[in-house]
């Protein structure tokens, strides 16, 4: 027996890093955080050294400066768990056997949705309604397309075998749903989030003539006043925002994401 | 992993307790009468009208060309696929009217894709079924760390890794650790031997078959490994296209009369060899001769195969051998003997046939 335990070892020694869990956390992650912050605090020492205007030095107050970033990462928060709230059970439902047949005509849907030109939706939309819940919704409903269609892509390309497996032991459909195809599915649907908050980012300043606020309303008051300070620190802070949500959101799907297929 | 030593013992022997009857096999039978498979969109039926009756504690071995429908029959028994008609009953109970989730539970299905969760542990990958069932984590664990010995892989060194670790044959083993792991009356194993080697396949096959002794489970198990199947099997039925039951019958009788050319095709070249690997030196009765002749000679065992004692003939160029037991010489086996017992198995054989045609007038 141990002769032919012997024999059945792994030759090549595959297993000698295993033991240690990959660590989630590397020094090359710091970069962007230490260059987001450089850009802040440049930002905020160049604001300090030159003499603004009347008309803008309300905008670029810090106080001003604190408020309207709170107001973008509220709403893209509060889009994230809108979209995430929607499209991951609606795509688990479209995976369902019952609905199967949904899955092709909602990704083309799908695509034909993204293909539809935001800025002149919010344009048209924004000249009917106002307000921080307009915005989050329509920007929402855009930002679902890519999480639908990376939970069904995701659930979908779960091997057949496993969930043969899972199912020949015995495990409910429920079951095999929550403790296989979503883990499988979770690098994939997390991807997906990532696509969706970036561009909700990105977007939200476009919602600024509908009264939502965020760092729009420094772009926007820069190019009405046709002055350089506040359009370029709104939009530096909107770049630095966005690479860092980019940021988190990377760390997130790497934590996520189960050891066994890292 | 810690120490659950006073319950180890009893784990190993009791697990089939609810389902085992009373009767002294842990299986329970199966049995399939008229069973048909039609998939949408298919002119053929994949599986057409068989029957096949499968005792408690038998290991019924399907062999048949790929596509003949192997796997949907055994998918069919744990329901992974409705029979377009024809019953199915395990223990006497049509399985349609069997909630198919607790149903599979208590049937061991090894995958021919493997299929283990690549997201789990070995250790967890084994634990599954047994969690499903609400076994508490000291049993679990115990239980996790025996099969994975039992299919030899040392549970220190693999319980904690992931599948895309392991070597395709030992993801395989890990697959049928986990269908034991509950110990479930039946098994179905589809191909569970087909990615290792010769070697570890006979280890595992000798291990399979001693742990079977004690278990007593009913067994179905695809191979396309005649030599296998006439291992492993007490019974072999051979399939043709749709799952058409061209032979079902203990090894022996299929090596020594097959039905059909469909069936000799199958068992191949060299029958009668393989014959007799499945008998026994002890079968026969042995010469008493001296000692002294036979000097230089490594005796045989008594329990060695008729085909073993062939092929040391062969290669000792004798036509004589001495056989030994428990390390004393009890006598000599001669190459007539060898001979004189192919010749009567033969005869058994005819003899079997001619009666079979007499009452059925023909084999079906
Ligand atoms: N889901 C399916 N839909 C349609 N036809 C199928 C399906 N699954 C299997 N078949 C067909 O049914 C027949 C039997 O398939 P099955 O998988 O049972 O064969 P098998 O005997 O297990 O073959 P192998 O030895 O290659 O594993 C084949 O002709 C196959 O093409
Ligand atoms: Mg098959």
């Amino acid at each position: 027996m141990s002769a032919a335990v012997d024999l059945l070892s792994d030759p090549d020694g595959r297993d000698t890093k295993l033991h240690q869990a990959p660590s989630l956390l590397t020094w090359r992650d710091l970069g962007i955080p230490l260059l987001c912050t450089a850009v802040v605090v440049g930002e905020l020492y160049y604001l300090s050294q030159v003499t603004l205007g009347a008309s803008q030095a309300n905008i670029l107050e810090i106080d001003n400066l604190v408020l309207r970033t709170r107001e973008h990462v509220v709403m893209t928060l509060t889009i994230t768990v809108i979209v995430l709230a929607l499209a991951v059970p609606f795509g688990v439902l479209i995976t369902r056997p019952r609905f199967r047949w949904l899955a092709s005509p909602v990704l083309a849907l799908g695509n034909i949705g993204q293909a539809a030109p935001i800025v002149g939706l919010l344009a048209i939309i924004g000249s009917f309604v106002f307000g921080f819940w307009p915005v989050v919704g329509m920007i929402a409903a855009f930002s679902i397309l890519p999480v639908l269609r990376n939970t069904i892509v995701g659930i979908e390309q779960v091997d057949v075998g496993v969930k043969d497996a899972a199912r020949g032991m015995g495990m409910s459909p429920m079951g095999v749903l929550m403790r296989v195809e979503l883990p499988l599915a979770i690098p994939i649907i997390a991807a997906g989030t990532r696509t969706a908050l970036i561009l909700a980012v990105a977007v939200i300043p476009l919602g600024t003539d509908m009264n939502a606020g965020a760092l729009g309303e420094l772009v926007f008051a820069g190019i009405k006043l046709n002055r350089a300070e506040s359009l370029v620190c709104g939009a530096l802070l909107i770049a630095v925002l966005a690479l860092l949500v980019d940021w988190a959101s990377g760390l997130a799907q790497r934590a996520l994401t189960p050891r066994g297929i890292r | 992993m810690s120490d659950p030593a006073p319950t180890s013992s009893t784990t190993t022997t009791g697990g089939s307790a609810d389902n085992s009857g009373g009767s002294e096999a842990g299986g329970v039978p199966i049995i399939l009468q008229g069973v048909t498979k039609k998939y949408p969109g298919t002119d053929a039926a994949a599986v057409d009208n068989i029957d096949l009756e499968i005792g408690a504690g038998e290991i019924v071995m399907l062999v048949g060309p790929s596509g003949c429908g192997k796997t949907t029959t055994m998918r069919m028994v744990n329901r992974l696929i409705e029979p377009t008609s024809g019953t199915i009953s395990i223990d006497g109970e049509d399985v349609l009217s069997l909630n198919d989730v607790k149903l599979r539970r208590t049937i061991g299905y090894v995958i021919q894709q493997i299929g283990l969760f690549p997201h789990l542990t070995i250790e967890q990958n084994v634990a599954m079924v047994p969690k499903l069932l609400g076994w508490d984590k000291s049993r679990i664990s115990t239980r996790v760390e025996e099969m994975l010995a039992v299919v030899g892989l040392d549970p220190h060194e693999f319980a904690h890794r992931f599948p895309r670790q392991l070597s395709g044959g030992q993801q395989q083993r890990v697959g049928v650790a986990r269908a034991l792991a509950a110990d479930p009356p039946i098994m179905l194993m589809d191909e569970p031997f087909g990615a290792v080697d010769p070697i570890t396949r006979t280890r595992l096959q000798d291990e399979f078959l001693n742990l079977q002794q004690k278990l007593r489970k009913t067994i179905v198990f695809v191979t396309h490994d005649f030599d296998e199947a006439v291992k492993m099997g007490d019974k072999i039925a051979v399939l043709d296209k749709g799952s058409r039951v061209a032979q079902f019958a203990a090894p022996e009788e299929i090596l020594t009369s097959p039905a059909d050319d469909f069936v000799a095709g199958f068992v191949g070249q060299g029958a009668t060899l393989k014959r007799l690997q499945l008998e026994r030196l002890d079968s026969l009765d042995l010469h008493q001769s001296s000692r002294s002749t036979h000097d230089g000679v490594t005796p045989l065992p008594v329990r060695s195969t008729l085909h073993d004692v062939l092929d040391a003939m062969i290669a000792d160029g004798r036509d004589e051998l001495p056989v030994e037991k428990d390390g004393q010489l009890i006598g000599t086996v001669t190459l007539e003997d060898l001979l004189d017992r192919v010749r009567a198995l033969r005869e058994e054989a005819d003899g079997k046939l001619s009666r079979r045609g007499d009452e059925t007038g023909g084999v079906a």
